[in-house]
């Protein structure tokens, strides 16, 4: 992502977590390869950014976690928990009036 | 698995930052197995082993900097950690008074309930001498156990060092003009002392910076307690004859 669109990046990757986490349990690496692959690269945010917005929204019961063994490797499995679920229907909310506004502010009558 | 000697730096860093250990070592644990992917991935991608290991490190960036994101993050979850001067300086005091008015307040009833504080009540010396120390001792636990609760609640929210000191501190220098006792009047009549700047009991003074120590022991041996055990194991498996 360029540097100029993190002005709007404010609240975008818990958003994106909450949203990616509603579909299935999963755990960090895994996260972060979804995130490229469902922004179709335009999100990639660090690994060093998703540690602490999960231990946040794990901190603010909005997710669970769970540490099992796939393959001989322990993970630390994230998924959504029934509040995350309601916050993430506020968030979108919020995200589509967001983008409403905008698109409606950028468009003909005011061109 | 490669060594990645940065998870031992990122978990001393999280525990300054006021982490609790457990808390710390899964985050620490968590970032490892994430190198680990990330170095799979790079050898996949058919790099060197060096190289590989050098793309794991370069995704994370600087430790130092993860360390301290994930511990403000954690301390801004909770009202206590965004409060920390009202949630863990004025709040103790605050709470330790009220709660003693509270345990004063409900004794006094209780007394008059059973006639105690009338004239002509069957009380004795010994019973006044063992009012006094009971409510001295209700003093000392209440104290203790205010100190204790909030230091436990500065270690969930992720509060570190300086914020433990501040409880104590506030304890302290709310225990110098803070004191509280029963004084023998003239004609058998007994006067609960419970105001400010009365006298300086020590005892007091030294409740909240023995229970600041208790916590810091106990946090010591849940630090130390991994190293003991993975020694002992070594110790073991070195007597044991091939």
């Amino acid at each position: 992502m360029k540097k100029a669109a993190s002005n709007f990046q404010n609240g975008v990757p818990e958003l994106v977590l909450l949203r990616l986490l509603a579909t299935r349990e999963m755990y960090g690496y895994e996260l972060v390869k979804e995130i490229q692959k469902a922004s179709q690269g335009l999100f990639s945010y660090g690994e060093g950014c998703i540690y602490p917005i999960l231990h946040h929204l794990e901190a603010t019961r909005l997710v669970t976690s769970r540490r099992a063994e796939k393959d001989g490797r322990t993970r630390t499995y994230y998924r959504l928990t029934a509040r995350g679920r309601n916050r993430l229907a506020q968030l979108r909310e919020q995200w589509t009036q967001v983008v409403q506004g905008v698109t409606s502010a950028f468009g003909p009558q005011y061109a | 698995m490669p060594e990645f000697p940065e998870i031992q730096r990122l978990r001393r860093s999280l525990v300054a930052r006021g982490l609790p250990r457990e808390h710390a070592s899964r985050a620490a644990a968590e970032v490892e197995a994430h190198l680990d992917d990330l170095f799979r991935e790079a050898l996949e991608r058919e790099m060197a082993a060096d190289a590989a290991r050098e793309f794991a490190r370069s995704a994370f960036g600087d430790m130092d900097h993860l360390a301290a994101d994930m511990a403000s993050r954690l301390r801004n979850s909770t009202w206590f950690g965004r409060h920390r001067l009202a949630g863990f300086i004025l709040l103790p005091v605050m709470s330790f008074s009220a709660i003693f008015l509270l345990l004063i307040m409900a004794g006094a009833a209780t007394g008059d309930v059973l006639g105690l504080w009338h004239s002509n009540a069957p009380t004795t010396a010994a019973f006044w001498l063992g009012l006094g120390h009971a409510v001295r001792l209700a003093h000392l636990v209440l104290l203790a156990l205010t100190a204790a609760v909030f230091h436990q609640q500065a270690r969930r929210s992720c509060c570190g060092v300086w914020t433990h000191a501040g409880i104590a501190g506030a304890l302290v220098v709310h225990g110098l003009v803070h004191q509280v006792g029963l004084r023998s009047l003239a004609g058998g009549h007994h006067l609960l002392l419970w105001n400010y700047g009365v006298h300086v009991d020590l005892l007091v003074l030294a409740v909240p910076l023995m229970v600041l120590l208790v916590f810091s022991v106990a946090e010591w041996f849940d630090e130390l307690a991994p190293t003991l055990k993975g020694r002992s194991a070594q110790a073991n498996s070195a007597r044991i004859p091939e």
